[in-house]
């Protein structure tokens, strides 16, 4: 497994904030951190840095709030605890500055500064390193978030592209719209078809089709000069927002759709007639 | 550094909480009781039941803290999570949102930027932090971290799409980080560079 990828794709950063979706996303994470030390050494750094956070954050409780809790813990403690510890607060303490004295000083000043100097030149190197480091994981997290935006760009043009190409035939002035009105058999439901002789194309929506039966579908059917043809045979659960494709007969001057067997039909049963619509 | 002396912080007061010694109780609560609040309260709007369940949660780590494993996370990931489900649990429970109904005029607390920082906070210099962070990086972890919002959520609120907010909150918290580990290294090498100095004048 590529490590770096890993810790660049910012998963580690939701596990801390406890933003991950699924436990199995986090057993994944427990189990790269049990696996990678180098997964786990980056763990605890985010964790170190947003405790910091929350520390940065915080405002002074009232020392109120402390009493209540040292009488609820002495309730449960056993009276007899001697405190070994005592309470510490070491900070490390400073090593005391080196005192030059100036007789001494002058001989092995040259290895002074020839150590200061390769310390400094160390320090520069090492920052340099670390810096290369930094600038090449922002690179490759720079690179992530444009692949991300690179794909909803895509795909926005090409909702965008559709949207302009169904606009132009809605507008076309030889769009004719045909409402297709429920019959004595579901006198509430309606379709609508949009047909275009010029551009050969033939679209659909059912504004408001009931679910079919069990074992039934709707089938719907362009009539022209050679009789009814099927055009459509629709899905059992289609949604009242979709525009259909579907096949274009340039002949047709009805549109009909009746409920037949799942799979359709090769000629319709017109006692099943659910809506119909003249151009 | 200031990621040692979180670290110090840390094992001290693991040791003192491990040993039940009551100090470990007095230092929990001056330490991190205010940064634990700060993660309960936007879960809970009215301060005082806050502070109710900050007392039960400040309680719970002193109990189990034998149940806390070092391997696995922090010492503050660990109570942070029990702070906040504690928060959760509350909000959920029946008494609650009874209360809520019999007394719907409580004010709800708002949390501006009045962010006045302890005096134990600023002895370790956490609070410089704040200054260094980029606005915009500063309003992810807020919303994120102490807000607990939901990625959606917060993409929302910021603008942006959802598919960035992991690459955003990863560089957020590496800035966070950036200034963690940075400060050390320039006062060593101030300091030699004071002494070469020092050593400079004394040879001429």
């Amino acid at each position: 497994m590529d490590t770096n990828q890993y810790i660049a794709s910012g998963v580690l950063e939701l596990y801390v904030l406890d933003l991950l979706d699924t436990s199995a996303q986090r057993e994944e994470v427990e189990r790269y951190v049990a696996e990678y030390p180098e997964i786990k050494r980056e763990l605890f750094e985010i964790e170190t840095a947003l405790e910091a956070y929350a520390l940065a954050n915080a405002r002074p409780l009232p020392a109120a709030l402390l009493v209540p809790l040292l009488v609820s813990i002495r309730d449960t403690m056993p009276p007899t605890v001697d405190p070994v510890e005592p309470p510490m607060a070491t900070e490390s303490a400073p090593t005391s500055p080196p005192t030059a004295d100036a007789s001494t000083a002058l001989p092995w000043l040259p290895w002074v500064l020839a150590a200061v100097l390769a310390l400094v030149a160390a320090y520069l190197y090492f920052n340099g390193k670390s810096q290369v480091g930094e600038i090449e994981q922002e690179r490759s997290e720079l690179e992530s978030e444009f692949a991300v935006l690179q794909e909803e760009c895509d795909e926005t043009s090409t909702a965008l592209q559709g949207s302009q190409e169904l606009n132009q035939l809605l507008t076309n002035p030889a769009t004719r719209n045909v409402i297709l009105a429920g019959s004595d058999n579901a006198p509430g439901s309606q379709a609508i078809v949009f047909h275009n002789v010029e551009r050969d194309q033939t679209k659909f929506r059912a504004t408001n089709l009931p679910t079919p039966p069990t074992g039934r579908q709707y089938q719907l059917w362009a009539i022209g000069d050679d009789g009814p043809v099927s055009i459509a045979v629709l899905d059992e659960n289609l949604d009242a927002d979709v525009l259909l494709d579907v096949d274009f007969v340039a002949t047709a001057g009805t549109f009909a759709i009746t409920l037949e067997e799942t799979g359709g039909k090769p000629t319709p049963d017109l006692s099943q007639l659910q809506v119909i619509g003249e151009i | 550094m200031l990621a040692d002396k979180l670290e110090q912080r840390q094992d001290t007061v693991l040791r003192l909480l491990r040993a039940r010694d009551e100090e470990g109780m007095k230092q929990l609560f001056t330490h991190y009781g205010g940064a634990l609040l700060t993660l309960i309260e936007p879960v809970i709007e009215r301060r005082e039941v806050a502070e109710e369940v900050l007392n039960d949660v400040l309680l719970k780590i002193w109990e189990n803290v034998d149940s806390y494993d070092e391997g696995k996370s922090r010492l503050f990931t660990w109570m942070a999570r029990i702070a906040r489900n504690a928060a959760i649990d509350k909000v959920r429970s029946k008494a609650y949102r009874e209360q809520g109904k019999t007394d719907p005029l409580t004010p709800v607390v708002t949390k501006g930027n009045n962010l006045s920082v302890t005096p134990t906070m600023e002895h370790i210099g956490v609070a410089k932090l704040l200054n260094h962070l980029d606005a915009d990086h500063r309003a992810i972890i807020n919303l994120l971290y102490l807000k607990d919002y939901t990625q959606s959520e917060a993409a929302e609120e910021l603008g942006i799409p959802l598919g960035t907010i992991k690459t955003r909150s990863r560089r957020a918290i590496t800035q966070l980080r950036t200034f963690l580990q940075s400060e050390m290294l320039w006062l060593a090498l101030g300091l030699t560079s004071l002494i070469s100095l020092f050593l400079a004048n004394f040879g001429h």
